[in-house]
């Protein structure tokens, strides 16, 4: 009986085994070779890289900095789960050789040879210590680059020899003495740590850098022979930003996982009484909305030329937000750190405290914290910088808004109907006595 | 007498009759109930879109918004010029109707006196109401503590030559229509095929965000055919004019702001000559 249910069983999974091995197939797309513009561009902030594949005609970037195109050839598929065309790099991923001409109308407007390019930028303030080395400057910004790393790998190896030295003299001390007898100037001093290693830098790349001023353009690759590359022509479309400011992202202490933005200088923050809020300062930009987001995604169908973007971009650092309270009252505020924590039991709820590096791991937010007091209705903040000047643009009205009233705003809208019975009452009362009048 | 006088004491009649014609039809306007159950239907559901966003406020706890009035003022104006425009095209078609004009132009009342009458007295009527919706506008401010702005004044002002657009367009159509059946046929016709492609842009639109649209998907191509029809008629629709003089007002882009209030006075402007043309040519009986 026993060997028959082993029988049974042995059949059973090796049924099952084969049926899943019938029934799976490899979800994969026919690859096609193609010529395509991978490009690493400037988007505000930082550099980032997307892809043009062949069905896209047009190319956009930010005007008067430095951006680069990499023509290449590729195999290219269709992915049907996110509707986008995309390379297969491993597959192929050859650089095409040549000068890559740019034309404005039937003019050429210049001609650019292939180069080798290195973007690098301090991660803790990127936009500030953002390079991109072309050429030879290139190549010694990234020897420059190993340079650096190779003597902070050497400064982490003496800081970890420090450390552990630190530990064996420190438990020689406690194991040779009693506790509470060691004076702490008796004990060693511990190694600072190191700050984390923050230069980012690219590998030395080939491309072709381009650097142009707002304007149409048409591009076309010509090989080393000089002949055109096939499907290489594509518009270009360089464009600049239209306006700088500072946006806030508010977050309410009730729903601090949904901030809102506040975007427009001249825009008004309408908060509920008895409300706190969290106020998170970044620089911002506007752009068209085609142009910024085709930059990003050359393969997106939903942006439209004629709507513009605000775009925020990195948080705005050291600054005071000045608070002026509609009684006359100013108070300055410095930025804190906030840690979420869930409250206990098994009910959602969770509440907002101020980070603690010794107990939280890391904090949930940062930002300026407005309690807003019903007694005082409207607030204008700014933020302030190390010399105590008002930043353009960064003020903006806070006012707490009466949202119970809402069944008075109805009635408000019935003010015409009694004008309407007032007016039509006298009249009916003009024609009466006009008719009594007329009757004697 | 001189030619010069001629032509001044012409112009001189031409005004006093067409300003005769304005305030009978103005104080016609203005003793009966309709305006004012009218504004007061326009002022409610302007109150449903402020109430709306009183709820959103309470639940999101934040609003943040350049101008929350514009969007009820907007259809304040939407609301109470259609209704003004539509009782001038009922008025004029059935003055021709009953043959009224007919008997008006034997006397000192030619074509062009008596549609510039019935023009100035909706607008008359419009002043009135938009003075209403000042009020309003500034009570609700009050009311809900939301921040006074001149601005708000301004496009109430703007407001004028949306409504002007659409009352002379509502001449237009008495004239072309002819009988006052056919004309308000056409005017309503007309008037939901325009807002009905500007809200069916802004609804597809929406949908097209909410997804993950291909090259090939449907919606893209019906969005982007009323996009397209859509930037034609923007500059048709004065109710377009003044949403973008709102923005220009609150982005503040003052050319773009006097190029709409432009645009919308030459409309209204050839709609009342293109009525007088008609008229003209229709002759005063059909």
């Amino acid at each position: 009986m026993k060997i028959l249910v082993r029988t049974i069983g042995v059949f059973v999974t090796l049924t099952m085994a084969l049926s899943i091995v019938s029934t799976s197939h490899a979800q994969t797309q026919p690859r096609e070779e193609e010529f395509v513009y991978a490009t690493t561009f400037f988007d505000g902030l930082a550099y980032s890289s997307a892809m043009t594949p062949p069905d896209v005609d047009t190319i956009y970037m930010i005007a008067d900095v430095q951006n680069i195109l990499a023509p290449r050839r590729t195999m290219i598929y269709y992915w049907p789960i996110t509707n986008r065309y995309l390379a297969d790099w491993d597959l192929l991923n050859e650089i095409v050789e040549g000068e890559l001409e740019v034309y404005q109308g039937d003019e050429l407007f210049t001609s650019i040879p292939l180069q080798d390019y290195v973007i690098q930028y301090d991660g803790n303030n990127p936009l500030e210590t953002l390079t991109i080395g072309l050429g030879e400057e290139a190549l010694s910004l990234r020897a420059d680059f190993e340079e650096k790393f190779d003597a902070y790998r050497q400064a982490l190896f003496d800081y970890y020899d420090a450390e552990q030295q630190y530990r064996a003299e420190l438990d020689s001390i406690l194991a040779n003495n009693e506790p509470g007898t060691v004076d702490p100037a008796d004990l060693p001093a511990r190694p600072e740590p190191l700050p984390d290693f923050s230069l980012q830098s690219t590998e030395p790349n080939k491309a072709y850098p381009i650097n142009l001023p707002v304007g149409q353009y048409s591009l076309l690759m010509r090989d080393e022979n000089g002949i055109p590359v096939a499907n290489s022509r594509r518009n270009l479309v360089v464009y600049s930003l239209e306006q700088t400011g500072i946006a806030y992202s508010v977050v309410p202490q009730s729903r601090w996982t949904r901030p809102e933005d506040s975007v427009f200088p001249n825009g008004v923050i309408y908060a509920v009484p008895g409300s706190t809020l969290y106020l998170q300062p970044s620089r911002e930009s506007l752009y068209n909305e085609l142009y910024y987001t085709r930059m990003l995604d050359p393969q997106d169908q939903v942006a439209r030329e004629d709507r513009t973007k605000w775009v925020l971009h990195d948080p705005y650092p050291n600054a005071t937000l000045r608070v002026r309270g509609s009684d006359g009252s100013v108070q300055q505020f410095e930025p804190g750190a906030y840690f979420v924590q869930q409250l206990q039991g098994s009910g959602l709820g969770y509440e907002v405290i101020e980070f603690d590096p010794e107990s939280m791991p890391r904090p949930s937010f940062e930002g300026f914290s407005l309690s807003l007091n019903p007694e005082n209705p409207t607030y204008v903040v700014e933020l302030i910088d190390e010399n105590g000047q008002a930043i353009a643009g960064s003020q903006r009205e806070i006012r707490i808004l009466n949202t119970e009233r809402g069944g008075q705003v109805y009635a408000l809208g019935l003010l015409p109907l009694v004008v309407g019975a007032i007016v039509y009452v006298s009249r009916r009362r003009q024609v009466s006595a006009v008719d009594a009048h007329a009757a004697e | 007498m001189t030619t010069t006088n001629l032509w001044f004491r012409h112009w001189r009649d031409r005004w006093h009759a067409a300003n005769s014609i304005q305030r009978r039809a103005s104080q016609s306007a203005f003793y009966g109930l309709g305006i004012y159950i009218a504004m007061s239907a326009a002022l409610v559901i302007a109150a449903v879109s402020v109430n709306n966003t009183l709820q959103f406020t309470e639940q999101n706890i934040l609003f943040v918004s350049r101008q929350p009035i514009f969007l009820p003022i907007l259809v304040n104006t939407v609301i109470t010029s259609v209704y003004l425009a539509m009782i001038t095209t009922i008025n004029v078609s059935r003055e021709r109707d009953q043959g009224t004009l007919e008997t008006l132009v034997q006397g000192p009342v030619d074509g062009f006196a008596f549609l510039l009458g019935n023009f100035l007295a909706q607008i008359k009527v419009y002043a009135a109401l938009a003075l209403v919706a000042f009020v309003w506008s500034n009570l609700l401010t009050w009311l809900l503590h939301l921040q006074f702005s001149i601005e708000v004044s301004i496009v109430l002002l703007a407001s004028l030559a949306a409504a002007s657009v659409v009352i002379a367009f509502g001449l237009f159509v008495a004239m072309w229509g002819g009988r006052s059946r056919t004309a308000l046929i056409y005017f309503t016709l007309i008037t939901l095929l325009v807002i009905g492609i500007q809200l069916a842009d802004q609804v597809v639109a929406g949908i097209v965000l909410s997804q993950n649209p291909s090259f090939n998907d449907p919606l893209i191509t019906v969005r982007n055919v009323l996009g397209a029809v859509n930037g034609i008629v923007k500059w048709i629709s004065p109710y377009s004019q003044l949403d973008l003089t709102m923005t220009a007002l609150v982005d503040r882009a003052y050319l773009d702001f006097f190029t709409h209030i432009g645009v919308m006075l030459v409309q209204a402007t050839v709609f009342l000559l293109g009525s007088v043309w008609l008229l003209d040519r229709k002759g005063v009986r059909d």
